[in-house]
This record gives C-alpha cells, sequence and structure tokens, in this order.
C-alpha cells in the first residue's frame, strides 16, 4: 500500500481547488503543478504544509480538487556488509 | 548482507537543513536528476535540495535498517543454524521491509512493515518487538511461534 507521509509530491490542482486555497489566503501559483510536502494522506485528501502570511499552516486539500499526484519516490541506496 | 533503501522521504529536520545549504554547496544534479525535475515543474534548485534533504534520511534509514537486520539475524540464527539475511529491502513508498533469508536448503522471504520497525528500533516497543521475531520463527519453521 503507498504511504504519502513526508514524500514531496507535484500535485495537479482543479481551477477550483486552487480558488478554494486563495480564498483561504495562500498565494496559489498560476501554474498547473504544485510541489507539497504531504504531512499525511487519507481517504478524504492530502494533509499539506503550506506557508502564507509568513507562517506554516497543515491544509487539507481534498481529493475533490486534485486532479493528479505525481510523487517523486526517489533513488535507490545500496550498501553492503562483510558477514 | 545488502541493505537496499528504494526512495526516499524528508521529514521536517532534513528540509530544514536542506533550506539552509547554499545553493553552491549543493551537489550538482545528473542528467536524469534534471530530466526529473523538468518534469515535476520544479526548478533545479529546488530539486537538488530535496535530493539533499532524501540523502540525508537515506544516512537515517541505513543506520536504523542496520540495526533491524543485526537484531533479526541473531533472532534467525537461533531458530536454525547457519541461516542469514541474504538481502533487506526497505521500499519506503509502500512502508515495508522485504527480506530475503537464507537457510540451509531454501530461501524464504520475510515481509514486515516500517511502522512496526519504527515502533520497535525507535520507540523501544519490546511487544513489537516480540511481535516481529514471532512471525520470523513463524515464516522460518512453518509453525506458529
Amino acid at each position: 500500500m503507498i504511504d504519502l507521509k513526508d514524500q514531496s509530491v507535484t500535485v495537479h490542482l482543479s481551477d477550483e481547488g486552487r480558488r478554494v486555497l486563495r480564498q483561504a489566503g495562500w498565494d496559489a501559483p498560476d501554474t498547473p503543478p504544485v510541489r507539497f510536502e504531504v504531512q499525511d494522506g487519507t481517504e478524504q485528501g492530502l494533509w499539506v504544509q503550506l506557508e502564507a502570511a509568513g507562517r506554516r499552516h497543515i491544509v487539507m486539500i481534498r481529493w475533490d480538487y486534485i486532479l493528479a499526484v505525481i510523487v517523486d519516490v526517489g533513488e535507490i541506496r545500496t550498501e553492503g556488509l562483510v558477514h | 548482507m545488502e541493505i537496499v533503501i528504494e526512495g526516499w522521504r524528508a521529514g521536517s529536520e532534513e528540509r530544514k537543513e536542506a533550506a539552509s545549504v547554499p545553493a553552491g554547496q549543493l551537489a550538482p544534479l545528473t542528467d536524469e536528476q534534471k530530466s526529473v525535475a523538468k518534469k515535476m515543474g520544479i526548478s533545479e534548485e529546488d530539486y537538488a535540495r530535496s535530493a539533499y534533504a532524501g540523502r540525508r534520511h537515506q544516512d537515517r534509514l541505513i543506520d536504523k535498517t542496520r540495526r533491524f537486520a543485526e537484531i533479526l539475524e541473531e533472532k534467525l540464527q537461533s531458530i536454525s543454524e547457519g541461516a542469514r539475511i541474504d538481502r533487506i529491502r526497505l521500499v519506503t513508498i509502500e512502508h515495508e521491509y522485504r527480506i530475503e533469508i537464507r537457510l540451509s536448503n531454501r530461501k524464504l522471504f520475510f515481509r514486515v512493515s516500517a511502522e512496526m520497525v519504527d515502533d520497535f528500533i525507535e520507540g523501544g516497543s519490546a511487544e513489537i518487538g516480540r511481535q516481529i521475531m514471532n512471525r520470523l520463527e513463524t515464516v522460518v519453521t512453518g509453525r506458529a511461534a
């Protein structure tokens, strides 16, 4: 099962989602993809960190407003140990 | 034993640290990383900071995985002489450890959630530790521990 907690994700918001975030005081960029750090993922949506008015907030973005999520899974690192 | 960390996460500590690194001290991106940054629609510097945070997180994961593997292997050898761990792999996006165990005449696979390992190794939960070891014994012997 995928677990998005603490992952960096790029989210494609719907116009409505962008409007709602602006209404909530966040200066959402006009570019379609927006990068977020995920605090948690739930059945309702994503809890993400937002900076607004110089303060950090944790905001729920409902899945209804999310068109796509791209996860930067990261790279593979391998280390060997001598038995 | 091989330790593989597949992917990364970045907690707030690593992100803060990455944010404070001067741009000139960030590792230059490979062509592949530049391509990923472009596809994700983020700047190369942002991606370099993200990769820095991810690598710092992987350092922690390597240490934790090694500690867990050593405890697991000690238990393994008490269950079955000569048994050893060939490979322990943490798949970060699925939050799961996948362990390949070599017995004298066969190979076994053992899975355990990263949440349980965190509770055991970082949280110090003896009860969770027992649960993990009991599961290992069940997988190795084929009998409920």
